[in-house]
């Protein structure tokens, strides 16, 4: 009996505890996940995009804004992309340029360009929460998405349609955001996310963003057309269509500097 | 005789002629049109390959075709190769990689047709060396022609279409390179076989590849799945509603749609609340502007030309009418260089009680006393994007002059002001050459710029005089100046910390003068989306009671509210106080968008207590509001 009971404890210790020492923590996991969906997305170098923004309110009158979009891939895992958002319309502020020099934990570097008052302004981007352009998406959700804003954890794997999703939690890192965590669908073929739900500072669900129509870049950059941000507290919808995704376009890092906000096209 | 899979054509340019097979709604497995449906919505428009183009009218027979021109242009998200053909032409397309290294990559355009040989050496080297191209070579192949686009990375026609001749133009072959990846590459060389360089080019290879071989592209391109999370809709599917890959790209047309027209036209009233100190001026002015802004910009936007001219017409006081070119320029970019040569309208600065620093523009004062309206300045200038800094240089060459509203206008000094007897102590007067210099950098969390400004101060002094009737009259006059400026502005998460000053030396005193202050920033309060800004401001010039500009030792508080909701709500209240009079200047600024095309502001300006020796003590009675409401297009 004994020597059974020898035997299964040798197994054990043999077969299975080296498996026991290396099995992830759902932290790890989460974080592998991030980072694999990240790692897939590296090497874009550039990409331009122009997009509208659809604004909704609960009783359904609708507001356009047309933007175009402007990435710069910093290859420096510790620094973040570089972006321009540059407003076409409404028309009002028509030529209204953003330029985010994105950093991972610290306050991004924003500043404006006003065209009415020719004026670029350094401005503060600690208002992580407030709503871009009066829409449903804050600063936080239009920022460029680091790993390392986040922690993560893996809750489980779930069957979406054909695909199995992943659904991890993230935990944002930097100060002043409005959320306490973000619950986000991701499939296990291509990392791509289809959902995302954003819980408020009190914990309650807040919003729910879900992406659709995605297409594949240069066969390697996945990319929704379709994202629409829904305000489960108000009701107010945001609906971003992406038009076109151009990618290596042979911007340079001079493009994305304070001094060209004025002649950002 | 039907020939092409032209899925990547666009649909908005196939000939009418042509008979080109339409995408059908429903999916039938197998079908050739579902293949490219399938394309279409993967978005990779593959089938440019083995692609026989057959517009208009079919010819048998092989013809001589004139090749006039072949040139390339960089665009921001592409490569753009144009072939300028006196007719319509079949052409095919393959993908080859030398055979000792991968990096000799080539795209060949084989047109069937014989080309015109004496033509045909001079013609590519317009279109060397521009953005995904190292250069085109254009070769007799065996009687037919082929374009060779020698590539500096690999790259796919990721469209192309024709153009019917217009405009001056012949029948246009035009083709898209965007940049892939190697593995992408490998795929599209093996996809597409070269007929031999040297071989004839047989009419077999030209028809299209059979269907199997198009059929199996798709397998290497993964078909979207389309998951359904839990909790979506069903009508968020993206099968669903998948749009026609029908993306529409303005450009299209003319090859680019590089001008844009846009702008506003607006009406004013504004309303005094007392009557003026003269008899003459009204309490109420009607007024209408326009502020169209025409611009182009360049394929590789490193080009770009602006125009534009504003007009005011003012039905009440016609001395307010006016109008002004504020840009009409051009801008040149080579990587950290960037040359402007023209009418120009900039502004340097941090502060918002007191614009100190900003000198290159002078004030519209008939538009607003707030000295944001600027005139547009003649200028050229340079600029190099350094490691340590923007350093600019401009030249001014045309002086502008102040223009005054006349006897029957508000806001006015208390004597009319004679532009006609206008001095300056520059012997060119208004042709003197103004020059400044000025470094910007950032530096962490600091914006800093420093410049020096070497011309004619943009302020006047004013000399008593009469005019031709002998009515006592003020006379403008300019000196020359030398100012030093500096203007910094902190940024710590919600604190901005600014500050101002200039460095004055000329023949009128010199003098030196700041204004330095924080602004605070409440975001998303009490839980929702507004902020509230609390703004401080000290304003000091060292001349006292002397100083030309009403702020000598003032300070400024503020409020500035926006409501960050869809139609943009903003209010600034603020009050600038003479710490040595206690004279107040109130201003109050509002606006909202209404819709998408409208604006609507409402301003008020108050000037509460100003003694006699103010400079603001001719507006004593003109407090006023104004709303304007602006259409933009």
């Amino acid at each position: 009996m004994s020597r059974v009971n020898l035997f299964f404890t040798l197994l054990i210790t043999v077969f299975l505890m080296p498996g026991l020492l290396h099995a992830e923590t759902p932290e790890e996991k989460g974080l592998a996940i991030a980072r694999e969906a990240d790692r897939r997305d590296n090497g874009f170098q550039d990409s331009v995009a122009t997009l509208q923004m659809i604004l909704s309110n609960r009783q359904g009158r609708e507001s356009h804004r047309k933007l175009k979009i402007k990435t710069f891939e910093m290859t420096d895992p510790k620094v973040g992309d570089k972006s321009l958002v540059i407003f076409d319309s409404p028309r009002d502020v028509k030529g209204t340029a953003f330029l985010t020099h994105s950093k991972i934990l610290d306050p991004d570097d924003q500043w404006i360009y006003l065209p009415a008052l020719g004026r670029i302004k350094r401005i503060s981007s600690s208002n992580k929460s407030g709503p871009f352009m009066g829409s449903e998406f804050a600063y936080e959700d239009m920022s460029s998405r680091e790993v390392g804003k986040y922690s993560y954890k893996w809750l489980r794997n779930e069957p979406c349609g054909k695909l199995t999703c992943f659904v991890v939690e993230a935990h944002p890192l930097y100060e002043k955001s409005g959320y306490t965590k973000l619950i986000s669908w991701i499939d296990t073929k291509e990392y791509r996310t289809w959902k995302t739900e954003y819980y408020n500072r009190r914990g309650d669900l807040l919003k729910v963003l879900k992406l659709s129509d995605y297409k594949l870049y240069l066969g390697k950059f996945w990319r929704a057309k379709n994202l629409l941000m829904e305000n489960m507290i108000t009701g107010k919808k945001t609906r971003l269509v992406w038009s076109r995704f151009d990618f290596r376009t042979g911007l340079r890092e001079n493009d994305f500097s304070r001094s060209r906000l004025k002649t950002a096209k | 005789m039907f020939i092409c899979q032209c899925c990547q054509l666009n649909r908005k340019w196939q000939f009418e002629r042509a008979r080109v097979p339409k995408y059908k709604p429903e999916y039938k497995p197998g079908h050739r049109e579902v293949t490219c449906k399938r394309f279409s919505r993967i978005g990779y428009s593959l089938l440019t390959l083995l692609c026989i183009f057959l517009p208009g009218l079919i010819s048998a027979a092989r013809a001589e075709v004139t090749i006039l021109d072949v040139r390339a242009g960089l665009h921001p998200d592409k490569t753009r190769v144009v072939l300028e053909l006196n007719k319509v032409a079949f052409y095919q397309i393959s993908y080859i990689e030398g055979v000792d290294s991968a990096k000799e990559r080539e795209i060949v355009i084989d047109l069937r047709e014989t080309p015109d040989r004496e033509k045909m050496a001079a013609l590519a080297s317009r279109a060397d060396g521009i953005g995904l191209l190292e250069r085109i070579v254009v070769e007799d192949n065996a009687g037919s022609t082929r374009f060779r686009i020698i590539l500096r990375k690999a790259a796919v026609i990721d469209r192309s279409f024709t153009l019917k001749p217009d405009l001056g133009h012949a029948f246009r072959l035009v083709f898209d390179l965007k940049a892939v990846s190697t593995a992408e590459w490998k795929r599209l060389v093996r996809l597409t076989a070269l007929p031999p360089k040297s071989g004839n080019v047989s009419k077999d290879a030209l028809e299209p590849a059979p269907a199997s071989s198009v059929m199996k592209i798709p397998e290497h391109v993964p078909p979207v799945e389309v998951p359904v999370v839990p909790e979506i809709p069903p009508e968020s599917s993206p099968v669903a509603d998948e749009p026609p890959d029908d993306e529409s790209y303005d450009d299209m047309m003319t090859g680019d749609s590089n001008f844009t027209l846009s702008g506003y036209v607006e009406v004013e009233v504004r309303g005094f609340t007392q009557s003026a100190m003269d008899p003459g001026p009204q309490n109420w002015t009607t007024s209408f502007a326009l502020e169209p802004l025409l611009e182009y910009v360049s394929d590789s936007s490193n080009s770009q030309f602006t125009f534009r001219p504003f007009g005011r017409v003012d039905i009440h006081d016609r001395d307010r009418s006016h109008f002004d070119i504020r840009e009409l320029k051009w801008t040149g970019t080579m990587d950290r260089w960037q040359v402007t040569v023209g009418i120009d309208t900039l502004f340097w600065g941090v502060t918002e009680s007191n614009h100190l620093v900003d000198i290159i523009n002078q004030d519209d004062n008939l538009e607003d006393i707030d000295r944001e309206d600027k005139l547009g300045q003649p200028l050229a200038s340079v600029s190099y994007d350094s490691d340590f800094g923007v350093f600019s240089l401009y030249a001014m060459t045309y002086f502008r002059e102040q223009r005054f509203p006349g006897r029957n206008g508000r806001l006015r000094l208390q004597l009319p002001v004679d532009t006609s007897q206008t001095q300056y102590e520059a012997g060119a007067g208004k042709w003197h050459t103004d020059l400044a210099i000025r470094w910007s950098h950032v530096i962490g969390d600091f914006d800093v710029g420093l410049y020096h400004f070497r011309g004619t101060d943009r302020q006047p002094e004013f000399i008593f005089g009469a005019d031709g009737s002998g009515n006592p009259v003020l006379i403008p006059r300019y000196n020359l100046i030398n100012q030093t400026g500096l203007d910094i502005q902190g940024t710590f998460e919600d604190l901005l910390v600014k500050f101002e000053g200039i460095r004055r030396t000329g023949s009128a005193g010199d003098y030196w003068a700041m204004t330095g202050g924080f602004e605070y920033t409440f975001y998303g309060l009490a839980g929702g989306d507004s902020d509230i800004g609390l703004l401080a401001e000290y304003l000091y010039d060292d001349r006292g009671q002397r100083a030309t500009t009403p702020f000598d030792n003032d300070l400024f508080m503020g409020l500035r509210w926006a409501m960050n909701d869809i139609d943009s709500t903003e209010i600034l209240f603020g009050a600038v106080v003479d710490l040595d009079t206690a004279a107040k200047f109130v201003n109050f600024e509002s606006s909202r968008r209404i819709g998408d095309k409208w604006k609507v502001s409402l301003d008020a300006r108050f000037f509460l207590g100003f003694p006699v020796n103010d400079p603001l003590f001719a507006l004593s009675r003109d407090d006023f509001f104004q709303i304007r409401l602006a259409r933009y297009f």
